[in-house]
């Protein structure tokens, strides 16, 4: 039976939230403290949404598996947050930022939940400067901003190509405040492990010391998932090495719907594949595409010539070049949207004029000559020198860019040994972000009452696509503006409940679960390494559920991981004990998770039979390659429910999405 | 620079747990291509272990690509090893020869004691900014408008230097 109430406003777009807000139950002040709230991962969405819990008066146990919350992946975000300030005066509005959002998720996402998001956005630049946030400014010491894919204004705001990281310490101070207050228990080095339920509430969570092996029982009158996304189901992603799925995996084992598991971001400019050691992929930030440009040879000969190092880049003259996504969409060029780069990337290796020499062939350039060269003559022009040699402009543009991007030139540099300022980037698509994840209402509740998610850990707010610097924005929106009120609603029947004991039926059960799995991984006799494990089922998942996927494809990958699971619990080692800490052991149990999230998505992108967004089904596209979606058919949230160890027995729900406020169009970028 | 395989030779700091004396211990890898990171490096040695039915070593890291802060090695005597202005994560193995031997520890401080094998407990350093070290303003939002205060794009740039 179906549980999926959306609880969407009703009125008009731009009232929904003001009215849902004035309406929303609060919990007085001086009855706060008699609440506890877990939250579990402290990145931008779970640290926002800790501190201004705390400081609104309520009880914070905040948890994360690193040794400090300031080491949440989010401070890997690079190139920027969008916010609708129209500082620029270029034509932006609330309505634009909410029409580009919409039209960027191919028309798969909730309209009222994005318009909410863009509403809220310009409150979270303030709340981000007032912190002491470092933006980046210009010569009048007014905020500067640049344009990401997508879109045609410059409404992203960023400090250098370190943005999340800037954002993330600011949500941290806050966050240290409240640490330091007593307000907030922080557990660093602890992994949630599973959710207890008592009564049909969400009441607490088990969690692992990962230094000492402990099993904890922690008690809640409310939980916040924010433990971000699962694209290390590929094992080669640009997300941590320890991100992982299980907090959102296990919430949805105990009735937590997960929606469009298959909609995941593979973002276009990446550093390309060294070799089979390779443990992750980095990211080239999309705010480069606003100075780089895109090309491979025109020639297959040249693409040959360049893989097999006869020829280099430079070598290649101007009209020998294919600027691809310049040529096939006009009116965006090298900003079209993240899905939409990544399949013209994979367009062109398929068809052989990929550049990097790789198992793969693999690579496309990323170029930045032009922009030096028209920056070194701006800068020269504003100095007063109007017939500047060439000489001097390029070292001035050289210097323009190390002002915008020094760091992101200098990591491409440490790792591939080559100089971006001499010679162009080479990048290819990889796996970055999951607009799947778990269901949840316009409360941010999910399916089991009391337990919220917010951040990349649910999916309401980017449909199948989410544009550059939209997730930044809708972590912070989630945890410092959104939750915040909706919590308490959920709360204020909670005032005189008290504490919630941690000796009931429910928290033995939950404890005895995780010490099984455990033991069971501990003391069972296999002979390969999780790693293995992970490498192969990453293997099958960028094969099969990557960026084009197909009926044949899918059901091969569905059978493949069923098999790999079986082999894994058969076969997997992991050495030591469960009493210390031990990386092979939490390894574990975030693999097993991930295999059968893989088995999801893979059933859900079988199911879709049309292509949108990130998810591209072959037999589904245009004559020119697009997506062609099937707004008759597929307009709807596939919401799962978890049915047992088999995974092919979960039951998809439909939340059938009604668009109001916006038409459904083709979505071009021409 | 194209890749190529070498041979080392690794001395590593193993410790059970924060109790336990630890020592030096001796490893051979074989065949760790140059463009390989340091971290990936220990991942080889790694497999190699428990293929062989050994404990692995443990070491912190996270994002690697060089900006959670999380990994935290002691590379032939130095900081996150022979480069400069990185983090231990963006070291690679085209920075040493075929045939060296490299001598990895954890963090050498009084203040953050060794958890595990190269992994050390730095919770003073957070306790240390719970105490005052971050910016006490309320997270409601309801602030000016972000355009209000103008800072000199100079001063910017700088405090931006100063917090990377």
């Amino acid at each position: 039976m179906s549980k999926l109430d959306s609880k969407i406003p009703a009125g008009d777009i731009s009232q929904k939230w003001s009215n849902h807000k004035a309406h929303l139950n609060l919990v007085a002040p001086n009855n706060r403290d008699r609440i506890e709230i877990i939250v579990v991962g402290t990145g931008l969405a779970g640290g926002s949404a800790a501190a201004t819990l705390a400081e609104l008066g309520y009880k914070v146990k905040a948890f994360c598996y690193q040794d400090s919350p300031r080491r949440a992946h989010s401070i890997a975000a690079q190139g920027g947050i969008n916010a609708a300030k129209n500082y620029k005066g270029d034509n932006d509005s609330i309505y634009r930022l909410f029409y580009d959002t919409v039209k960027g998720g191919d028309y798969r996402s909730r309209e009222a939940n994005v318009h909410r998001l863009a509403e809220e956005s310009a409150n979270i630049i303030d709340q981000c400067v007032a912190q002491g946030v470092p933006f980046a400014r210009d010569y009048g010491g007014y905020l500067d901003n640049r344009s990401f894919g997508g879109v045609q204004v410059s409404r992203t705001f960023y400090a250098k190509g370190q943005t999340g990281q800037q954002l993330l310490l600011g949500a941290y101070s806050a966050m240290n405040h409240q640490i330091g207050l007593g307000r907030i228990q922080m557990y660093n080095r602890h992994e949630m492990l599973d959710l207890v339920v008592v009564d049909g509430k969400a009441r607490g969570i088990i969690a692992r010391n990962l230094v000492t092996g402990e099993i904890e029982r922690h008690s809640a009158h409310a939980v916040v998932i924010a433990s971000g996304g699962y694209g290390n189901v590929y094992f080669l992603s640009t997300n941590a090495m320890g991100s992982n799925v299980t907090a959102s995996w296990k919430i949805h084992k105990k009735g937590a719907y997960f929606a469009n598991p298959c909609y995941v971001q593979i973002h276009p400019t990446c550093i390309p594949v060294h070799g089979t050691n390779q443990s992750k992929l980095t990211l080239m930030s999309e705010s480069l595409r606003n100075s780089g440009r895109i090309w491979v040879p025109k020639n297959i000969e040249d693409a040959v010539a360049i893989r097999e190092g006869r020829k280099k880049a430079k070598d290649i003259p101007e009209a020998d070049r294919d600027y691809y996504l310049e040529r096939r969409y006009p009116a965006f060029g090298n900003l079209v949207p993240r899905d939409v780069a990544s399949r013209g990337a994979k367009e062109r290796c398929d068809a052989g004029f990929g550049i990097e020499n790789n198992d793969t062939k693999e690579g496309v350039f990323l170029d930045f000559s032009t922009e030096i060269m028209k920056k070194g003559r701006e800068v020269a022009y504003a100095n007063g020198n109007h017939n500047p040699s060439d000489a001097e402009v390029e070292q001035l543009g050289k210097k323009w860019i190390e002002d915008k991007y020094g760091n992101l030139f200098q990591m491409y540099q440490k790792i591939t040994d080559e100089n971006p300022y001499e010679t162009p980037m080479k990048i290819y698509p990889a796996v970055h972000y999951t607009m799947g994840g778990v269901w949840v209402d316009y409360n941010l509740m999910s399916t089991i009452p009391g337990c919220f998610v917010a951040g990349e850990a649910n999916f309401s707010d980017h449909g199948a696509n989410r544009l550059g610097a939209s997730a930044l924005m809708q972590g912070l929106a989630d945890g410092y503006f959104v939750l915040p009120y909706t919590i308490a609603d959920y709360l204020a029947a909670d005032i005189r409940t008290g504490k919630i004991p941690t000796d009931s039926p429910e928290f033995d059960q939950a404890e005895k679960a995780v010490k099984d799995q455990i033991n069971f991984f501990i003391n069972n006799k296999g002979n390969r390494s999780v790693d293995s494990f992970h490498k192969e089922l990453g293997h099958i998942m960028w094969n099969k559920v990557g960026m084009a996927r197909n009926e044949k494809g899918l059901r091969e990958a569905i059978k493949e991981i069923a098999e790999l699971r079986e082999e894994f619990y058969k076969n997997v080692f992991v050495p030591g004990t469960a009493d210390e800490l031990n990386p092979e052991l939490e390894k574990a149990t975030r693999v097993a998770d991930f295999m059968e999230l893989g088995q999801l998505m893979a059933m859900d992108a079988l199911q879709r039979n049309e292509s949108c967004g990130g998810h591209f089904r072959e037999e589904y596209q245009t004559e020119e390659g697009e997506a062609l979606r099937d707004d008759e058919n597929f307009t709807f949230v596939g919401a799962w429910e978890y049915r047992g160890e088999d995974i092919n027995q979960e039951v998809m729900h439909k939340e059938e999405l009604k668009y109001e406020f916006i038409e459904l169009k083709a979505r071009s970028y021409k | 620079m194209a890749s190529k395989n070498i041979n080392i030779t690794l001395k590593i700091w193993r410790q059970k747990n924060s109790k336990a004396k630890g020592q030096m211990e001796t490893y051979k890898l074989n065949n760790v291509s140059t463009d390989s990171s340091f971290l990936e490096m220990l991942d080889q040695l790694n497999e190699q272990l428990i293929e062989e039915g050994k404990e692995p070593v443990a070491f912190d890291h996270d994002c690697r690509e060089g900006i959670c802060g999380m990994c935290s090695l002691y590379i032939n005597g130095r900081p996150h090893g022979p480069d400069r202005g990185i983090t231990t994560c963006q070291l690679h193995m085209r920075m040493f020869k075929d045939g060296e031997t490299i001598y990895v520890e954890p963090w050498r401080s009084v203040a953050f004691p060794v958890i595990k094998d190269l992994i050390v407990d730095r919770s003073s350093f957070d306790r240390i900014q719970q105490s005052g070290g971050f910016v006490s303003i309320n997270t409601s939002g309801n602030t000016i408008d972000a355009n209000s205060l103008p800072v000199p794009k100079k001063d910017a740039d700088d405090a931006f230097d100063a917090a990377t």
